[in-house]
């Protein structure tokens, strides 16, 4: 086991810093006009493990740009589309790999292929190395590369003069000793780049220099340490460390606005106090700290830099508060122009980019929803550093969880996007307003059985269930805990995890065993169920009957039948109220396949519901939850009166052409 | 005579044409009650008794058309229903061709109530003619759609590098505004080519539409505002209606009863203005047709007859 990676270890070191696995100093150029970065490299890489090293394994991440064979070009034809159709494609080059002090290993690189041997893929490079590191060693990696970004396409390019720089040096795998997640001996852990995969990586520290021509705005990972000009180029550097990654962006069109995140000002004593004694924790624990926002917007959408900015606050308010304290001293939220959206809507250390439209709805959520959630990632990716390649539900769904909850609080409901030449027409056409509730269970349900939660990325059925079960599904699934647990127990759950993991690896073993030891339930029913299974639950009233044996007395025989018809179970509240306003609430486990409720009463049953309190969001119908005596004669009537409204308007138009 | 003038001449023949009016409407009532019960049955056999229904009044929650189609198996429903759809679609076009030679036979007659046999009898008369017509128009809204594609094209040609959305987004409403234009001169043209067929009695639609072009370029100013003045009608109208129907509370005594009643007169008020402007067409062309030597051929024998 590595020292930091014991669950009960992680617990007494949870405040520690991250292991400095894997720094790198980097020097790079960008040539906007090739869109090109010259790059050279410096990795400082730490054997932690008990384990002889022979090989060095490097993600390659750009090469899946390269050309019409990678792994990326297979699995998502669109993607071979577009890059084909603009020229637009990228690679890495490297010139030298050189273990410091020691020989040359340019001529020994070759190109593996992990998980699908499909040997045009160049994604991951291999480098055998004179020796094995011993346990405990470092070795320092120099490498010149020269990294050709392709035209913005899936979250990495260039559109225009906007260079988005992201998954762009070469970069080395994690290695897992035997017991550290689900290893049983010792190997690299470096998948290709699928087109659904995101990224796993040790955390270190990040020294990057950055030159680019003067008139250039730079955003980055880390801190900006210095800046300097000379001969029309500027150079800048910027250092953060505990982090697992590095992104960065350059464009003359940006417009820079930085603010501070004051604790002061958008936390209230009382907010603190009230989380503070739910987790019984000194108030100085929960207390934030400062954070600069700097915000890199397209001119177009500068009217909307307040509304960027609100989110930007509320995720630095919440996730604080429910989560722990955002460690970092700055958060860089890049705007992509028109044409750069394919690199919105992306998390890397301290910086994320965001989306929007020139024309904005303010009830669609957006740009705040992307705001908070990519903001999220600092959480949940980016200190809870999950393996996404393989477990993508723990950082997608977990922050499509948390996302949720901050934007149904904070923001309300809002109006599914709907845009007709630019114009946004959701509020012109009185579409419905949702909450994410209701948002993320209208998407599991749409495919509740297409595959399980947790599955390797590039495995899912299709791209479609790739996100269902990642983003939404898992929505669905820890809001339905929450509401079986009680929020209270919840949010406790979720703390303790962030906590004892934050810049570790976790499982969703991991998980399980937290919300076990916290809700002091055995949840292995649940989990297995709705995590690593794909059975559906479907509660419904199948029957409802009440007479009146003798109509001189007043009373009535009734029976109500519920039936499980999906084979998952959870335990389920039923409540039957009765003509006379009386109501009978019953608990049923649901284990058999129906239970049956009888009832000698002075009045006939008038309604009978199944989870009255809406806690059991991964039911997969709900229409056959409820039954009521009176047939629902005005909604009926007011759809089929709209049905029928909206097939003569459609008619009229067509009759306009004869 | 002005295009205010000429429209109004049509609203008044309009207005005396309530049988013609009652064709229109009931056929639309049939075709969307048609389309729709099929939808509402799903929608009953679903929500009958539950309370979630109630629930969705105000605001529907679009999980249950997810959890429909799934339940009923996968996207199977839609599939069959999409054909028998298009189907519909395509027999209330029929029938509305049926119907615009009888509108048009009506107005062109004298004032005052209509004969219903002639009216049949002039719908079927027309009928065959008018389809060639409407088929022969195919092609030029293909064309209007085909410069579109063209337009759209080079709109991302012109547009692929761009960095800002506002240009695209006014190149996109410019584009739509000329085609939109292209497609009301291509209906423009064909409406009198209509008219022209009916009112002189003939089955030649290559030679009624190029007659109407001519008739419509002569005329430009009154066609084309006669024409501005009905689409704007109907602007004013959708407008209304959609105001009117959302304005509706569901807190009101009988609110189901009153928003059927205006979409229902909103559906009327859309019938009258496409009348209306049958009416107008066919009053102008009736009075300002001048002989054309060149596009009286010989007719050929009559071939339908109903």
């Amino acid at each position: 086991m590595k020292w930091y990676a014991g669950s009960v270890l992680a617990g007494v070191l949870a405040a520690a810093q991250a292991p400095q696995i894997a720094s790198y100093d980097i020097d790079a150029r960008l040539d906007p006009k090739t869109h090109t970065v010259h790059g050279h490299e410096v990795l400082s890489w730490l054997n932690d493990s008990p384990d002889l090293i022979p090989e060095l394994q490097f993600h390659l991440y750009m090469n899946a740009f390269r050309d019409e064979k990678s792994t990326m070009a297979l699995e998502n034809p669109r993607v071979k589309d577009l890059l084909k159709e603009r020229n637009g494609w990228g690679r890495i080059d490297i010139r030298r790999l050189q273990i410091q002090g020691g020989p040359d290993l340019t001529k020994q690189i070759r190109y593996i292929q992990p998980d699908d041997g499909n040997t045009g893929d160049r994604t991951v490079m291999a480098v055998t190395l004179p020796s094995p590191v011993k346990p405990g060693a470092s070795l320092r990696v120099e490498i010149d590369f020269e990294t050709h970004l392709p035209h913005a396409t899936v979250r990495s390019g260039w559109h225009g003069d906007y260079h988005f720089v992201s998954q762009w040096f070469p970069k080395i795998g994690v290695w897992e000793q035997a017991g550290e997640r689900y290893s049983t001996a010792g190997h690299w852990n470096c998948h290709q780049y699928h087109a659904n995969s995101e990224f796993y990586s040790d955390f270190g520290r990040y020294d990057v220099r950055i030159t680019v021509p003067a008139r250039f705005v730079v955003g980055a990972t880390g801190e900006e340490q210095s800046r300097t000009e000379r001969g029309g180029l500027t150079s800048y550097r910027f250092v953060q460390q505990d982090v697992h990654d590095f992104a960065w962006t350059a464009s003359p069109s940006f417009l820079r606005v930085e603010r501070r995140f004051d604790p002061d000002r958008e936390v209230s004593a009382k907010e603190v106090a009230q989380i503070a004694k739910l987790h019984g924790i000194p108030e100085t624990e929960v207390r934030l700290e400062p954070v600069k926002m700097i915000l890199l917007i397209q001119p177009e959408h500068a009217g909307q830099t307040e509304v960027y900015l609100r989110a930007l606050k509320t995720g630095l308010k919440y996730f604080g508060l429910w989560y722990g304290k955002y460690p970092y001293s700055k958060i860089t939220l890049v705007d992509p122009p028109w044409g750069g959206g394919a690199t919105g809507g992306m998390e890397y250390p301290t910086l994320i980019t965001g989306g929007t439209n020139w024309l904005d709805s303010p009830t669609d959520q957006d740009p705040e929803m992307v705001t908070v959630h990519e903001f999220g990632h600092q959480y949940w990716y980016g200190m809870v550093a999950n393996n996404e390649f393989e477990e993508s539900w723990l950082d997608e769904g977990f922050n499509t969880y948390s996302t949720s909850k901050i934007l149904d609080r904070v923001f309300g409901p809002f109006q599914p996007e709907m845009r007709i030449q630019h114009i946004p027409m959701e509020g012109l056409l009185g579409l419905p307003t949702v909450n994410w509730d209701i948002a993320n269970r209208a998407t599991y349900v749409s495919a509740p059985k297409a595959d399980i939660i947790v599955r390797r990325a590039w495995e899912y059925d299709s791209r479609l269930s790739y996100g269902l079960n990642s983003y939404m599904r898992p929505g669905v699934v820890l809001r339905t805990l929450e509401n079986q647990l009680g929020e209270a127990t919840m949010a406790r759950i979720m703390r303790t995890y962030f906590q004892r993991w934050k810049f570790l690896h976790p499982t969703t073993r991991d998980f399980i065993q937290t919300a076990n030891e916290v809700s002091g339930q055995d949840l292995k029913t649940f989990f297995d169920q709705f995590v690593y299974g794909s059975d559906i639950l479907d509660y419904g009233v199948e029957q409802v009957e009440s007479q009146q044996p003798d109509e001189k007395k007043k009373e009535w025989k009734s029976v109500v039948k519920i039936r499980r018809y999906g084979e998952a179970i959870l335990p389920v509240d039923v409540r039957i109220r009765f003509a006379d306003g009386q109501v009978a609430a019953k608990r049923w486990d649901g284990r058999y396949r129906w239970v049956k409720y009888e009832f000698v009463r002075p009045a006939e049953v008038d309604s009978v519901e199944i989870d009255p309190g809406h806690k059991i969001l991964v039911d997969a119908v709900f229409a056959n939850n409820s039954w009521r005596r009176q047939a629902a004669v005005t909604p009926l009537f007011k759809w089929t009166a709209n049905l029928v409204f909206w097939a003569q308007n459609l008619l009229l138009a067509l009759a306009s052409l004869a | 005579m002005n295009a205010y003038t000429a429209i109004r001449h049509g609203a008044g023949r309009t207005l005396r044409a309530r049988r013609v009016w009652l064709a229109w409407y009931v056929a639309t009532v049939l075709f969307a009650l048609a389309a729709a019960l099929p939808l509402a049955a799903l929608l009953a056999r679903s929500l009958d008794h539950s309370l979630w229904a109630g629930r969705m009044l105000a605001n529907f929650d679009p999980g249950w058309i997810f959890e429909t189609v799934q339940k009923t198996g996968g996207g199977s429903p839609m599939t069959s229903y999409l054909p028998a759809a298009l189907a519909l679609a395509g027999g209330f076009y029929l029938l509305a061709t049926f119907l615009a030679g009888g509108t048009i036979a009506a107005f062109a007659g004298p004032p005052g109530p209509h004969d219903a046999a002639l009216f049949w009898g002039a719908c079927g008369r027309n009928f065959a003619r008018l389809l060639r017509l409407a088929l022969f128009s195919a092609v030029f809204y293909g064309i209007v759609i085909a410069i579109a594609a063209g337009l759209e094209a080079a709109g991302e040609r012109a547009f692929r590098n761009s960095m800002a959305e506002r240009p695209v987004a006014i190149y996109s409403w410019t584009r739509s505004a000329v085609v939109f234009l292209l497609a009301a001169c291509v209906n423009l043209v064909f409406d009198y080519a209509r008219v022209r067929l009916v009112v002189e009695d003939r089955r030649g639609a290559v030679r009624a539409a190029l007659g109407s072009f001519r008739f419509v370029w002569r005329h430009f100013g009154l066609t084309a505002g006669a024409y501005a003045i009905a689409l704007v009608a109907l602007g004013v109208v959708a407008t209304a209606g959609h105001v009117i129907v959302h304005a509706i509370p569901t807190t009101a005594p009988g609110w189901p009863l009153l928003l059927l009643v205006a979409q229902q007169a909103f559906v009327v008020g859309r019938i009258g203005i496409k009348l209306v402007f049958y009416a107008t067409a066919t009053g102008i062309y009736t009075a300002l047709k001048a002989p054309l030597p060149d596009s009286r051929g010989p007719e050929e024998p009559e071939a339908v007859s109903l």
